[in-house]
């Protein structure tokens, strides 16, 4: 039905995926502004072009594939990225000053919002979204090597840091 | 199997991305090797602890209660003026006929404006007063229609005034889209039309200009901004979240040992009940499938296929026991039945899932 454009089946599609793209987005840009200016532009890209869709994959993986490139096209432009690592480096030197004998005052949020923008995408897709590994892979177009090494590189990071506060604890 | 070997596959174990013939490798040796089990076991926490760090990360984050509400204004928005412009160029030239009514109607609105402007101005100055529009189109249309058209309009003009109200500024794109677009407000429209607008009647209206009526007009409402609010995840009791998402969560009437209920949540129209005993924790999530159909083995196709209570589902297993006690490992079950899209996941043998999943009510 959405295939011929019908609004009130676009409508839902808007209604149902717009919160966890906006929150997939936002987990990228960091910036309620530019998540919201990424979804409105991935929602308008996919209702002009719904007649071309092709329903071998789904719509969900498509809407995620457009608003990824539009946060890396957004990032590019603006340089956010950098000033965003600048606040958050700042964060993570607070995280680490505090870090003496107290586990439990390790934040791993702040280690999470220090990764790259691509390791971010991977993790809110995969534990964020529930997106299998092939999934994200399709989402990202990069090989399921890529994904996997991306997760891994987040896995050990974090376990480094919990035996870390666990070895301060002791 | 060496455990050199071993451990360079548990992030594979853990990714649900392992061959059958390796998956069950591993598990064979994690039953007998403490080293790699522990090993395997603080790799699963790490996991475990990220996954629960990122799931919060992102369910905290507050999504604008009024985004799909924009995302449609600008998405019809851009059409509708499309359209306008296609139908006020294209009808009138492939249509002739389209072309010579509104002259006509152009004319005889003319013709009766002066009229009544001559001989009615004590009876249309009366109606003005009584109107709260002061829209100039709206009166120019008022002196143009029968007295009984008139009444009517004069009925449905606080209509248009309430909705000003409630919302100013939908109301206000309205006038503007009225008073630029001079060939639509010359076209007579019945006066149901005028009744209370929102955004996504807008578009539809105009794009059946053509063969505008009151009832299409009318029917064409989306409930906007019902579903497109993002709340954060929310905690509660399962009446609770019955409440928010709108239907009864089904409750598994199988659990293994002692394991508890010790935590219900929801987020966008799904729910979560988290069960937990000692090491042991699952989830089992609910939500309406919605009108998209999932399909799960294009999401998922290297997982199992099973079935459950007579529907297809998708399994992802990394369990493995020893001497019958559960060990460690998680499993995803995944399917649809009738409304609801359920997923069940956790550190759990197959075995198990299944009797869960099968007891769901």
């Amino acid at each position: 039905m959405s295939q011929s454009g019908d609004k009130d089946a676009f409508a839902q599609l808007v209604q149902k995926y717009s919160p966890d793209a906006y929150r997939t987005a936002f987990m990228v840009l960091r910036s309620s502004v530019d998540a919201e200016d990424v979804v409105q532009e991935a929602f308008l890209t996919c209702y002009r072009k719904i007649v071309s869709f092709r329903m071998d994959s789904s719509f969900k993986t498509w809407l995620y594939r457009i608003v990824v490139n539009l946060c890396y096209d957004k990032l590019r432009k603006m340089n956010r990225e950098a000033a965003a690592m600048n606040k958050w480096s700042s964060n993570l030197k607070i995280g680490e000053g505090n870090m003496d004998g107290v586990e439990n005052q390790i934040d791993l949020k702040d280690v999470i919002s220090g990764l790259k923008p691509e390791h971010r995408l991977v993790l809110t897709l995969y534990y964020g979204m529930d997106f299998s590994i092939q999934k994200v892979a399709q989402t990202l177009g990069v090989p399921v090597g890529t994904v996997k090494s991306r997760l891994n590189s987040a896995r050990n990071l974090i376990r480094e840091r919990l035996e870390r506060g666990q070895e301060y604890a002791l | 199997m060496h455990c050199k070997a071993v451990r360079l596959l548990f992030n594979d174990l853990l990714d649900n991305t392992l061959h059958a013939g390796e998956q069950h490798q591993v598990s064979e040796h994690l039953k007998t090797c403490d080293s790699c089990r522990n090993e395997f076991l603080r790799m699963e926490r790490a996991d475990n602890i990220l996954r629960g760090v990122v799931r919060d990360m992102v369910s905290s984050i507050d999504v604008p209660g009024t985004l799909g509400l924009r995302i449609e204004k600008r998405l019809f928005g851009e059409q509708r003026r499309k359209r306008t412009l296609a139908e006020s160029l294209g009808l009138i030239i492939r249509k002739p006929a389209i072309a010579a009514a509104i002259i006509f109607i152009v004319t005889t609105a003319g013709i009766l404006s002066f009229y009544n402007h001559f001989s009615l101005t004590g009876r249309q100055s009366d109606m003005v007063m009584q109107s709260p529009s002061p829209n100039s189109n709206m009166d120019f249309e008022n002196s143009a229609v029968s007295e009984a058209g008139r009444e009517a309009q004069t009925a449905a003009v606080p209509l248009t005034g309430a909705a000003a109200d409630d919302s100013s500024e939908k109301q206000a794109e309205l006038n503007n889209e009225r008073a630029s677009d001079t060939q639509k407000s010359i076209v007579k429209k019945p006066a149901i039309e005028e009744a209370p607008l929102t955004i996504a009647q807008v578009p539809r209206d105009l794009e059946n200009t053509q063969d505008s009526n009151g009832k299409q007009a009318v029917t064409g409402v989306i409930p906007l901004g019902t579903g497109a609010a993002g709340p954060a995840m929310q905690r509660g009791t399962l009446e609770e979240a019955a409440a928010e998402v709108g239907f009864n969560p089904a409750i598994p009437s199988y659990l293994p040992g002692d394991v508890e209920l010790v935590e219900v949540s929801w987020l966008s129209g799904t729910v979560h009940q988290h069960y937990r005993v000692d090491q042991l924790s699952f989830t089992v999530s609910q939500s309406l499938a919605g009108a998209t159909e999932i399909n799960l083995q294009e999401e998922d196709p290297e997982a199992k296929l099973v079935w459950i209570n007579g529907e297809n589902g998708t399994l992802r297993e990394t369990s493995f026991v020893t001497d019958g006690d559960i060990v460690g490992g998680s499993s995803t079950l995944r399917w649809q039945q009738g409304e609801y899209f359920y997923t069940i996941t956790g550190e759990l043998p197959e075995e198990e899932i299944m009797k869960i999943a099968a007891s769901l009510k």
